[in-house]
């Protein structure tokens, strides 16, 4: 054997055993890249169920705010409460502006629904027909973080220090003078943290950074459409639900909810619609993006009634099982307290017993097949 | 003299030996390749277990297949129903007479009547319309009986204006009721779907409590509302109103019956506060070798959930705090896989539905068991999801 035929044969080896490492290095490499895509599954249906938290939550906030007109300072002028989705005071579809005291109550109070979920002609409904929150028009929310959304807060704590002096009338007396938390401002306005002050509401809604944290894009959105009674909804076997069973039209919602990039539209005549095909470039990117995406369909039915603190309400007036004066239960059972003190025992108290004030859901429905017609 | 050549003796051992050095070298490296290889293959099957258990239970949460599904419907009953009156007559106990009531998927059509409860559900429910509207005086009450009991009379003499009867004997005379839709909504979902059901298609803001004055003594709780005892076999049972707690018996010391003759006065009280633990449950099917009698007996338990208000710390004897009970008497792991290589961990996804203090809670578990090492892994997590009443829209029931 000469020389060259030893290095010949020891450079076959060698290359041979590096490439059985690398192949094993390339299939552990190979199958951790394929756990992580079984795993992304899982994160897209989280992420569809966060996005199905904040559709409810949407509908759930805007049920009441009311809508008010800004003026030039950014200042609310002419606040209006919105009265829900459906105003429990006259069964009109909400929301609606106020009314006098004497439509409030009375027989008044529940005069007939005329025109049915239109609203074309009645003078009391804050929305404008066939713009959102009309019924049968959709809200679209493609979710992302921006770098300082307005009405921020600061991630530090205020001072309220209590006054040392004994002379200053306010001695040993623990106001709360300054807001905790802080609101986040930017910087130009000047927020001294040993001695805050309260914020102009201007100052703290604009100017404000509305760019996108990169990583927070185009992972999910949810979109929502106010039902007017005319969607046609499947059950499970593919059989149109009849209307009476699907709750009240103008308070039930399709909640379309999406794991994926494609913001919210429903599909490409959509986007071309609105004039955003800039968003995308080009159709195929756009049905790319969809077929990509995990989307998923609910039904929820939004209700003006509030839960909780009952308990405490009836014990303002029952007593503490009789066994105390009603007088004491106050003491005892405070409102809004997160514990409460009960013969020597320190309880604490549920979260859900103060009232929420923005309505309940009651059912929430996943559909087996999209709404017919693509009305979601 | 040719010199032949070749390697000498020590030439040859130093070539062995380093040759020895690496063969071991190289061996050593594929070993433990090989084993880094097993170890990879074996976390990735307990991955995608994973994985595939959070994906199920997450789906679970809305299609409600565990509970319900075709081929195994513990939830649906047929009639002919028991009717169960006055409020813990006839009903037992122990929930051995399960199949004879209706369940949370059994269609409110069949049931309603049995109820005693007139005209239909109606699933609207507006806020806004009068007859949703509760009629009774919350604070109305009366410190104590002859039996040293709360007397709570919410809807004691206010039985005229809301009753599930249509009318009531006022002195002796009959007249007419008020307000009789909402007693009978109440009267019918909460014999027709059991506690967690009645809760689940309520308003939020919903009495749960109603008068009911018909002639056949009917009781405004046809259901004893117990909590569960810390005995394993769930047997023992506390009964709430009897206890006098929450009693709302006595009725002719105040002479309450001058106004309503039979009345049987409720306690008021709301969705928030009589949710404060309430489940949800149905036995999986019947296991390879399983008894019948066991089976059955894992029927009873799940039924006797259903139809359960279990009690929290304050209201318990002993203010034993009864939710971990409850919590794990919905227990009920399903495995992930029917079948799998004997080596592989046992997969296994359990999704618990229960209320408490009025929050829907969908509480998921995905646990992995290995069988060499015995090693357990569970991954436990809450999701919002798939409401019973969405459910069974979904199957066109109610």
């Amino acid at each position: 054997m000469t020389t060259s035929a030893r290095s010949g044969f020891a450079i076959v080896i060698v290359t041979g055993i590096i490439a059985m490492l690398a192949a094993l290095v390339m299939a552990f490499l190979a199958r951790s890249r394929l756990d992580l895509g079984q795993a992304d599954q899982v994160v897209s249906l989280a992420q569809c169920r966060l996005m199905l938290h904040a559709g409810i939550s949407f509908v759930q906030e805007s049920s009441r705010l009311g809508y008010a007109r800004m003026d030039a300072n950014g200042r609310c002028q002419d606040p209006r409460e919105g009265w829900g989705w459906i105003d429990p005071r006259v069964k009109y579809p909400g929301t609606t502006t106020d009314m006098s005291p004497d439509d409030r109550i009375g027989p008044n109070a529940h005069r007939p629904m005329t025109p049915a979920l239109s609203g074309a002609t009645d003078p009391i409904h804050l929305w404008v027909p066939g713009q959102w929150p009309a019924p049968g028009t959709v809200h679209r929310a493609p979710m992302q973080r921006l770098t300082h959304p307005p009405f921020a807060v600061a991630p530090i704590a205020a001072r309220n220090p209590m006054p040392t002096d004994p002379a200053l009338p306010t001695f040993g007396i623990p106001f709360l003078s300054n807001p905790d938390p802080l609101p986040m401002v930017p910087a130009t306005v000047t927020l001294n943290i040993a001695a805050p002050r309260a914020v102009d509401r201007k100052e703290w809604a604009v100017p404000v950074d509305r760019s996108y944290v990169t990583e927070s894009a185009g992972l999910g959105w949810f979109r929502v459409r106010r039902e007017d009674g005319t969607e046609v909804i499947l059950d499970e076997d593919g059989n149109a639900l009849p209307r009476a069973k699907l709750g009240t039209p103008g308070a039930t919602f399709i909640i379309t909810v999406g794991a994926g990039a494609s913001r919210g539209w429903r599909d490409w005549a959509e986007v071309v619609a609105a004039g955003a095909t800039v968003e995308f470039g080009s159709q195929d990117l756009f049905e790319n993006l969809v077929a990509a995406e995990v989307r998923q369909w609910y039904r929820i039915e939004w209700s003006p009634a509030v839960g909780g603190g009952e308990d405490t309400a009836f014990a303002f007036a029952r007593g503490n099982d009789g066994q105390k004066p009603k007088s004491t239960w106050y003491e005892t059972y405070p409102v809004n307290t997160s514990r409460h003190v009960d013969q020597g025992e320190v309880f604490m108290n549920s979260a859900s017993m103060p009232r929420n004030y923005l309505g309940t859901i009651r059912f929430i429905q996943r559909l087996a097949f999209p709404p017919v017609g693509g009305a979601w | 003299m040719v010199r032949a050549r070749a390697f000498t003796l020590l030439e040859m051992l130093v070539a062995i030996a380093l040759g020895m050095v690496i063969i071991g070298t190289i061996y050593s490296g594929f070993r433990a390749a090989a084993q880094a290889m097993t170890a990879t293959e074996r976390l990735a099957i307990e991955n995608r277990l994973l994985v595939a258990g959070m994906a199920m239970a997450i789906d679970e949460a809305d299609s409600w297949e565990l509970l319900d599904r075709p081929g195994h419907q513990p939830l649906r009953t047929s009639a002919p129903y028991k009717a169960i009156y006055p409020f813990n007559g006839g009903y037992a106990g122990d929930a051995s007479d399960w199949q004879t009531l209706p369940q949370p998927f059994t269609a409110l059509a069949g049931s309603w009547p049995v109820s005693g409860a007139s005209a239909a559900f109606d699933p609207s429910w507006p806020a806004h319309d009068p007859r949703t509207w509760y009629r009774g005086d919350g604070g109305h009450y009366f410190p104590h009986n002859q039996n040293g009991m709360i007397d709570e009379s919410a809807f004691g003499d206010y039985g005229i204006f809301a009753n599930a009867a249509g009318a009531v004997a006022l002195r002796g005379t009959s007249v007419p009721v008020g307000s009789t839709w909402l007693p009978n909504q109440l009267k019918g979902l909460m014999y027709g779907l059991g506690f967690y059901g009645f809760f689940d298609y309520l308003p939020a803001n919903a009495m749960v409590d109603y008068y009911d004055v018909d002639g056949a003594a009917r009781s405004a709780k046809p259901y004893t509302l117990r909590f569960l005892d810390r005995t394993p076999n769930q047997t023992t049972t506390w009964d709430m109103f009897n206890s006098g707690r929450f009693t709302f018996q006595g009725t002719d010391m105040w002479g309450i019956d001058q106004f309503c003759t039979s009345a049987e006065r409720a306690s008021t009280r709301g969705w928030y506060l009589y949710s404060n633990q309430v489940g949800i449950a149905a036995a999986h099917p019947q296991e390879p070798g399983e008894t019948p009698a066991n089976y059955a007996e894992r029927q009873r338990r799940a039924a006797a959930i259903n139809r359960t208000m279990h009690a929290a710390l304050r209201f318990a004897p002993e203010k034993v705090n009864t939710f971990p009970i409850l919590y794990g008497s919905l227990n009920d792991e399903r495995p992930l896989l029917a079948q799998k290589p004997v080596s592989w961990p046992r997969a296994s996804v359990d999704v618990r539905r229960y209320l408490k203090w009025g929050n829907v809670v969908n509480g998921c578990h995905v646990r992995l068991v290995d069988p060499v090492t015995g090693m357990a892994q569970e991954i436990a997590f809450t999701t919002v999801g798939t409401t019973l009443r969405g459910a069974r829209m979904n199957r066109n029931l109610d």
